[in-house]
């Protein structure tokens, strides 16, 4: 079986300093990761080289077998780490999840948009994350865990190989963390693709095959959950300690490690 | 009232008016979701440098200001592309830069009368001669055909810039584009509603659209009705009351603001007396294991006996048959439903 995403002596980083270096693993079709460990190891850094927002320093990333960069961006689906989704202007949900079409079309042909079929491809991925009814709501009227799941539907849109998630289920309360964890239940149980950074490991027991650990810019860890060793992923996430790197700070390897706050860069 | 239409240059007033009323708001809009709403202003700062040039150098004001809006256009996406923190100073130079050069170059040149300045600044109806005309409305028609064609792009970019990259969005040009359509914009408006007030007709109409629609088509659409009837009705006012247009049209886009903004309280005081239902974990939804009944233009959920209809984040309780008076539950009812606890 072909992987779907194929990591081989990896390093990605900003402004050419490596945040994550010699990281390896693979991604089979259907299987769905889980990537653990402490803020600022780096491993927001990992996935988000891999949907191309960090830079590719060194080794080599394959997507369904072609280079990463020259791989077709709408195979990834992004789900990125947001609390909210903070419009400064009104947005219905659909409006919101459409833009995960337009994104990957060309720009400079926008006559060979096809709307009715963006509008399917959004009623669709709606009713995969349960917001079928909720095509028209203002984005903002909804629920920290609705939003959410804007998110991922944003992402399905495309109908993409594998979906790409960052600590999806962080600052959302126990009742929508049932509900995300049953989305992702739901997609598992279609056969999709998933690569989940998360520090509830908890919340997703029942969606996860494998567990990845990343530690100072390395992979320390890639086998089952169960057999985690203990102090595998030092530290919990709290959701507004991100700017406290002090875990790192001792670590002698990569100093640029503190760079990855973890958070939405600006 | 048709009687305006005989005078020449308010037959040129209106056309140029009705171009600008549909044009600031929809580029506006883009404006203000990237928080940027007053970087049209800064730009009407830098074309009036433009607008001087033109006149020091008997060319034309219009052709000069164009050029030198577009370039301060680019050079704010640059400077704010590279970011850092001096990048607002660096804006804040670059518009007073432009201004007071702009009014010392009219100053010293011989056709520079103070009339003339404050027509530049805050419009005149009397201002927009033939050849302009021609010139606004093959620009107008460019913007317009271009913002329309662009909006998906547009409001991707400006929504989740982030995500817009990692989708392979070609994000710097999007944002480039949009900096010069507002410059375009700028100069297309400066006859009638001069360069100090254009960005008011930029954010104001869009700004009483926030406030009462729903999605972004919706409050576009509101946005551009709003902009028209604030340019057109305002150069037909200021030809009635001779008040100065630019302003005029700014005191009537505000007036609307402050109906659109009272008529929008008053649909969240009618939406606040919805009765509420009891807040449970469960979320409903198609397939959530509750019958799903059509009501209007919702789903209800029959919950224990009871329908119930999301509402924002919360779900409220809905009557059991859709009289158009009754359609929220009766106070009775919603206390039932308050005293049954989060239990069911």
């Amino acid at each position: 079986m072909s992987p779907v995403i194929e990591v081989t002596d990896a390093a990605f980083g900003y402004a050419g300093q490596p945040v994550v270096s010699h990281v390896t693993f693979r991604l089979d079709p259907g299987e769905v990761v889980a990537v653990l460990g402490p803020n600022g190891s780096g491993k927001s850094t990992l996935i988000k080289g891999l949907v191309g927002l960090t830079e590719e320093l060194g080794g080599t990333t394959t997507i369904l077998g072609q280079p990463l960069a020259q791989a077709e961006r709408g195979l990834v689906g992004y789900v990125p780490q947001r609390h909210t989704l903070g419009t400064s202007v009104r947005a219905s949900v659909a409006e919101i999840v459409g833009t995960g079409r337009v994104a990957f079309m060309s720009m400079w042909r926008p006559w060979a948009r096809n709307p009715a079929r963006s509008r399917q491809a959004v009623a669709r991925a709606l009713d995969l994350v349960g917001l079928g009814d909720r095509a028209d709501a203002d984005v903002s009227a909804l629920s920290g865990g609705q939003q959410r799941r804007v998110l991922i539907a944003r992402a399905l849109a495309t109908s993409p190989e594998v979906l790409i998630m960052d600590e999806p289920t962080a600052g959302v309360d126990h009742g929508n963390q049932l509900v995300l964890a049953g989305v992702l239940e739901r997609l598992k149980a279609r056969g999709t693709t998933m690569l989940i950074v998360t520090h509830e490991l908890d919340a997703l027991a029942t969606v996860v095959d494998r567990v990845v650990v990343i530690e100072d810019g390395r992979l320390t860890y890639d086998g089952p959950a169960d057999s985690l060793p203990p102090g595998g992923t030092r530290g919990h996430h709290h959701d507004h300690d991100d700017e406290d790197t002090g875990e790192s700070a001792g670590a002698p390897v990569i100093p640029t490690a503190r760079i990855d706050l973890g958070g939405p860069r600006a | 009232m048709l009687e305006i239409l005989d005078y020449a240059f308010m037959r040129n007033a209106l056309l140029a008016a009705l171009l600008i009323g549909v044009a600031a708001p929809l580029v506006g809009i883009f404006m203000v979701q990237r928080r940027l709403s007053l970087i049209g202003d800064g730009l009407g700062h830098v074309a009036l440098a433009g607008v001087a040039v033109g006149i020091l150098t008997s060319s034309s004001p219009v052709l000069t200001a164009l050029l030198t809006a577009v370039a301060a256009a680019v050079a704010i996406e640059f400077t704010r592309a590279r970011g850092g923190p001096t990048s607002d100073l660096a804006l804040a130079l670059m518009f007073y830069g432009g201004i007071a050069l702009g009014v010392v170059l009219i100053g010293i040149s011989p056709e520079g009368t103070p009339a003339n300045l404050t027509a530049y600044l805050f419009g005149s109806i009397t201002a927009t001669t033939t050849g302009d005309l021609y010139v606004f409305l093959a620009l107008t028609l460019v913007v317009l055909l271009v913002t329309w064609a662009l909006r998906p792009w547009l409001f991707a970019a400006a929504q989740d810039e982030e995500y817009a990259r990692a989708a392979g969005m070609p994000v710097t040009a999007v944002n480039l584009i949009l900096s010069i359509l507002t410059a375009v914009t700028v100069v297309v408006s400066m006859r009638v509603v001069g360069l100090l007030l254009i960005s008011a007709l930029m954010v104001i109409p869009n700004a009483a659209a926030q406030a009462i629609a729903r999605s972004f088509r919706g409050a576009m659409t509101l946005a551009v009705g709003l902009g028209l009837i604030s340019a057109v009705g305002g150069v037909i006012t200021s030809f009635y009351a001779e008040t100065p247009s630019g302003g005029t049209i700014v005191l009537l886009a505000l007036a609307l603001f402050v109906v659109v903004s009272v008529i929008a309280a008053w649909q969240r005081r009618r939406d606040a007396a919805h009765a509420r239902a009891e807040r449970h974990d469960h979320e409903h939804g198609p397939g959530c294991g509750h019958e799903a009944i059509r009501h209007k233009d919702h789903m209800d959920y029959l919950h224990d006996g009871h329908r119930h209809a999301a509402h924002g984040g919360h779900y409220d309780e809905h009557a059991p048959d859709g009289h158009a008076g009754d359609e929220h539950a009766t106070g009775a009812h919603a206390r039932r439903a308050h005293a049954r606890g989060a239990g069911s």
